[in-house]
Formats: C-alpha cells, structure tokens, sequence
C-alpha cells in the first residue's frame, strides 16, 4: 500500500501532469483525424520517451493511446469516418445521430461511456487480470478457430440489412488478406511479383480508403452541396439534442456496463483487439435492447455500447502483456516496446520484483482516463464546429490527409493507390447493399485465423473433430450456430414486412 | 429478376470466386513442398489452403444471393431500382478522377506541389469560387500538412520536382 501511495505521488508531479494533459489534447487531436491512428501516434511518441523517466513516459503513452482511442470517435461521429479503427462501430449509430442533429449528444455519451469504459477496464486489469488472462491462455488454436468464426459471423449477421451480404464481406475481407506472404511459410500469395506487396495491403490504407473515401465519394453525388451544417441546424433546435439527459443515461447504463465487460474480455484475449470488441459490445447490446430496430439508425445506446467496450480493450489488453509479456495486437506490442526501453521487464516476475512500475501503470492509466474526460469536455464545443463545416470544404481536405496518412505508415506510395483501390470498391460494395464493416473485421481476423485453423488441423491431422470435442470450441460453435439460427428466424418473421417495402429500398444509403 | 441488385451482385461474385480458384490461385507456388519437413509423412496444409476457404465462402454465399433474389422475385412485383443514376455518377467519377490525378501526380510533382492544386480543384467542383478557398486554404493547408507529417512527424513526403 505504502508503495501504491509513493508511486501516486510520483504521477502527480507537475511535469507529468503537464505531459499528461499536452499529449492527451494530441491523442485526442490525432484520433479525430481520418489518417493519423493511435498505432501511429503512440509509435511516434516513443522516440520522445527516450530521456523521459518512467512516470512521464508512461503518462505521454497512456494519455496519446486512450484519448486517441476516444478522438476516433469525433470523425467518426462527425463524418462518418473513423479516425481509428476502434471507433467503426461509433459510426453505425454516430453518424445517424449526427445526421438529426444530435451530434452533441453522441459525442458526450461517446466520452461518457468510454471514460466508463475505460475505468470498468483498470479495475479489472487490477483486480482479476491474471485469473482471466489463466482463462485465455487454456485458448488452443481451435478454441481461437472457433472464437473468430463466432466473431465473423456475429459481425456479418448484425451489420447490414441482409445477413448474406453481410457474411459475404466478411469473407472478401478474408480473402483481401491472404494477399502478401503465407504467415505461416511465407509463401507469396497474390503478388504477381510485386515486393511491394509481400507485406500485404497496409492496414491503415484499407481503413481509411474503405470507410473515407468511400464516404467522400458517396458525398461526391450531389456535389456536396447539402452541408452537415444544414442538417445539424435544422434539427437541432431542442436543447436537449445537444446534451445527455438522465433519461439518455438510464437507457444505456445497462449497455455501457455490459459492454465495458465484453470489451474487457476481448481485451484480455490475444490478437482480438479493440476494432472486434467494439463490434461485438454494439452486437450483444443490439441483441439484448429493447429496441433493435433503432440500432443503426441514430441511437445513443449504440455510441454507448460501440465506446465503452473500445476503451474498456484499453486496460484489459495489458493483461496478457504485464502478466504474461504476450502483446495482444499492434497497439500492446508498440507498449511492449517503450517499456523495454524504459528498462521494465514484462511477464510474471514484473508482480514480484518491478511492482513500482506495475503500480504506475495502474495509476498513469487512470490519470489518462480522467485527463481524457477533463480535456474532452473543454474541447467538445470544437469539435462540434468539424461538423459545421460544410461537406464540400471537409471532405477535399479529408481527402488530403487520407493520402498522406495512407503514406505516412510505410512511407510507401503504393499504399496511397491501394487506399484509392479501396475507396472505390467501397463505394460499389456499398451501392450495392455490401456492409463494409464485416469486410475490415475479416480482414484484420484473417491472419491470425488462418494460423489458428491451420494449426488446428495440422494439430488433427485434418480431422475436424477437434472444433467439437474440445467444450470451449464446441461452445464458440454452439453460439455461432445459435446467432445464425435467430438471425433466420428474424429474417422470416420480418419477411412479410419487407416484401411491403421490397426493392424499392435498395437505393437507399447503405449501412456501414 | 435478372434487374434484382442482388442477382447481378451474386452472379459477379460466384464469377470472380470462380475466376480466382480456377486462374488466381493456382499461381501461388507450390515450392514450399520442395522443403526437406515437406518430404516427411505428417498432414499439413499448404499456402492455397486459405485462399480457398475464403473463396469457397464467397462462392457459396453468392449462390444463396442468387436463389435468394429468385425467391424474392416470385414473391415480388415492384420492379428494383437501379444502384447509379447518370448524375451522381458524372459527379462521383469527376471526383474520383481529380483524386486519381492527384494521387498520379503526388511522385513526380510531389506532395507540395499538387496538394494546394488538388484542393483548389475540388473546392472549384464543388462550388466555392473565392480565391480565398482556391489560393489561400490550399496553400495554407499544404503548409500545415508540410509541418505535420515532414517535420513533426519525420515521414519523409514525396518531393517530386523540388527534391531534385
């Protein structure tokens, strides 16, 4: 307890502070930009922890990564592109809401939920992360085969109006990412002889050019002549638009508490990340509301749902990385990283001879997550003016930072052409009814799937029994099964409906 | 029926799924097996194993959309409505084109030269006739991106002509 006190005491020294709140303003500022991520923030930043002491250090990562993971949320909201991948899902409900008039509102129970969020996960992270982090490791390749197979399809059947298109990008996703060397014998799949390629398609180019420029070009069709400002004017009269009432709170506590829990023990699991957690929170909190219809049509249970479980991955996904120094995805293994630099050794013998370090951690974290809030809350009229702007202003210089943004990870012109390519198929997989979002979670899952259901089968020697007889597997199968069988059921309960309003829907704005 | 989005979207897909399996991915080499581990007597999967999954899946969804928009059609008399109209898609290919020209131009010219006329283009498009959106913002704009990522950020930017 006396060190706990000690290492507070530490992380409240005026120059932490002052970091914490400078690079809390730059997370939060580099999330909301289309183009410049966390991952790239948080990379960026480690260089200028080198002659930084541990607390400082601690405090610039922590606050660029979890108020980065908030700012994603602001385009998100605003534009409809997320200015990080955590943030897709903000978008389903977000952007509707922007759309009434009710930025305002999205935006605070975005900061709402993910400070919530955020703080469910540290709680966790100190109080049952190495009993859940046990829990993910007993995960063999077909427990993890069968748990991206739930995620795909809980992904595919809950994104669009029609869960074979769904499920359809979902596996075009898949396929996109087989393109580059084999992950597991770095066999050169789909290159035609292009060096370029043996990495496979940048992330960062897939997502900004699938989720913005798709956007812009959906934008383009009327020369952008409607602007957000009007829209958010005309429907935004009522005060309460603006801000979270009770009654907002009441309606999604339930959400934001469930999802802090999901998005927490998705963080806990390796590989899986903040993007899926985000989803899957939106999903089960769709499928528990009383009201799913209003899912992806503007309700501010799915921005709750969609942010506390995104931040909530934030705390949990040190779990498996101070307990067991196993990077969780590409943001922990950046984390890994600086904290090497900064001389802490993570894995089990952290809790027994660096706990100072370990408390810190816990104390830096927390410090972001309030910093985030404070700082949020005082900027939120500003960002709001991002949505005032009109379209045809936002989206050229959208544009522009997508194509540097699109360069700036790899540093590859390559990658600016493969964001355009994306753009484009974006925008006709959306005229055409495709969600998009099953397409980028397949696409970040395919990897370590493939590794996984490989795996699994070299492990059966090609039997597919493995997936049943191990009851962790068998249970990820039973519940994806489940999802398809109630998604079936709903679909032909709704048929008699939709036959009313039939094809002559198919033009309408598709779902991300 | 033939007229039915989903129709035309599962016939492109069941052919691109077809053309992949049967053209695409034979040519992912198969030199792996050369290896001296591949020689011995265990199961293992090779490197066309996942492209196929994934295109098996598309080809069998892209079966169902089709029986599922035949379904649809018998059950169904409004006639669908086309995905494109003429307009936006004059104005979208416009858009796509001043985004293509930009992105061609980026390694000859460089990111200094060609952002502050990309943005001006697309400010002229879309309506706004000031100088100050068409000379000054663009110009202002390239300097802060110029700032941002080539000097804050240390990410070396296309320079084009003015690195020669």
């Amino acid at each position: 307890m006396e060190l706990l006190i000690d290492q507070f005491f530490v992380a409240i020294q005026g120059s932490n502070l002052l970091v914490l709140f400078l690079s809390t303003v730059a997370g939060i500022l580099i999330g909301a930009i289309p183009g410049l991520t966390v991952n790239m923030a948080v990379a960026l930043s480690i260089p200028l922890t080198i002659h930084m002491s541990l607390a400082q250090a601690l405090c610039m990562i922590f606050a660029i990564y979890v108020s980065g993971i908030y700012g994603g949320s602001v385009s998100a909201i605003l534009v409809n592109a997320p200015g990080t991948p955590a943030a897709a899902a903000t978008t389903l409900d977000g952007y509707p809401m922007t759309q009434q008039g009710k930025a305002g509102k999205a935006l605070k129970m975005a900061l709402f939920a993910s400070f919530i969020g955020g703080i469910m996960s540290i709680i966790i992270l100190v109080l049952v992360a190495q009993n859940l982090a046990a829990f993910a490791l007993k995960f063999g390749p077909a427990e993890r085969t069968t748990l991206m197979v739930f995620a795909l399809t809980i992904v595919g059947v809950l994104s669009g109006r029609s869960m074979i298109k769904g499920l359809l990008s979902g596996a075009i996703g898949l396929l996109f990412a087989t393109v580059g060397a084999d992950p597991m014998l770095a066999v050169p799949r789909f290159t035609f002889g292009m060096l370029e390629l043996e990495e496979g398609f940048g992330f960062i180019p897939v997502l900004i050019g699938l989720f913005a420029v798709s956007e812009m070009l959906v934008q383009a069709e009327d020369r952008m002549q409607t602007s957000i400002k009007a829209s958010y004017k005309e429907s935004s009269d009522r005060e309460e638009d603006s801000r979270l009432t009770r009654k907002d709170i009441l309606l999604s506590w339930k959400t934001i508490i469930r999802s802090g829990f999901l998005g927490a023990f998705i963080g806990c699991l390796p590989g899986i990340g903040a993007t899926v957690a985000c989803f899957f929170g939106y999903g089960e909190a769709k499928r528990a509301s009383k009201n799913p219809d209003l899912f992806g049509k503007g309700t501010v249970e799915g921005v709750a749902a969609a942010e506390s479980a995104n931040n909530a991955v934030a705390g949990a996904t040190l779990i498996p990385l101070l307990a067991l120094s196993i990077p969780g995805d590409a943001l922990t293994a950046i984390l890994y990283g600086a904290l090497l630099i900064q001389g802490v050794q993570t894995g089990p013998l952290i809790f027994q001879y660096q706990l100072d370090a370990v408390y810190l951690i816990y104390i830096t974290l927390t410090l972001a997550n309030i910093f985030m809030v404070a700082t949020a809350a005082s900027f939120m009229s500003f960002f709001k003016r991002i949505a005032e702007v009109p379209r045809r202003i936002l989206f050229p210089i959208i544009f522009v930072f997508c194509v540097v943004g699109s360069f700036a990870m790899r540093n590859s012109v390559i990658d600016i052409y493969i964001m355009m390519g994306m753009g484009v198929m974006g925008y006709i997989l959306r005229k055409f009814q495709i969600p998009l979002a099953p397409l980028l979670i397949g696409y970040i899952l395919a990897n370590p799937f493939e590794e996984a259901l490989r795996q699994a089968l070299v492990g059966s020697e090609g039997s597919l029994k493995v997936f049943v007889v191990k009851p962790i597997a068998a249970g990820f199968l039973i519940l994806t099964v489940l999802a398809i069988v109630f998604m079936i059921r709903r679909t032909l309960s709704a048929r008699g409906e939709e036959t009313q309003g039939g094809e002559n829907r198919e033009g309408e704005e598709s779902e991300l | 029926m033939f007229r039915s989005i989903n129709f035309r979207v599962g016939i492109f897909f069941l052919a691109f799924s077809l053309c992949v399996a049967l053209f695409v991915v034979p040519t992912i080499g198969e030199e792996w097996r050369q290896a001296p581990t591949a020689d011995m007597e265990y199961f293992t999967l090779g490197p066309r194993f996942f492209p196929y999954i994934s295109i098996g899946i598309i080809g069998f969804l892209s079966v169902i959309l089709i029986l599922q928009s035949w379904w649809q059609h018998r059950s169904r008399s409004t006639p669908p409505r086309s995905a494109f109209t003429r307009d936006a898609l004059k104005t979208v290919l416009t858009s796509m084109g001043i985004g293509v020209a930009y992105i061609v131009l980026i390694p000859v010219l460089g990111v200094i030269l060609v952002t502050p006329l990309c943005l001006a283009a697309y400010f002229w498009y879309f309506g706004l006739r000031r100088w100050v959106w068409i000379i000054v913002v663009p110009i202002v704009l390239t300097a802060f991106i110029y700032i941002c990522f080539g000097k804050f950020m240390m990410v070396p930017l296309p320079m084009g002509l003015l690195e020669r």
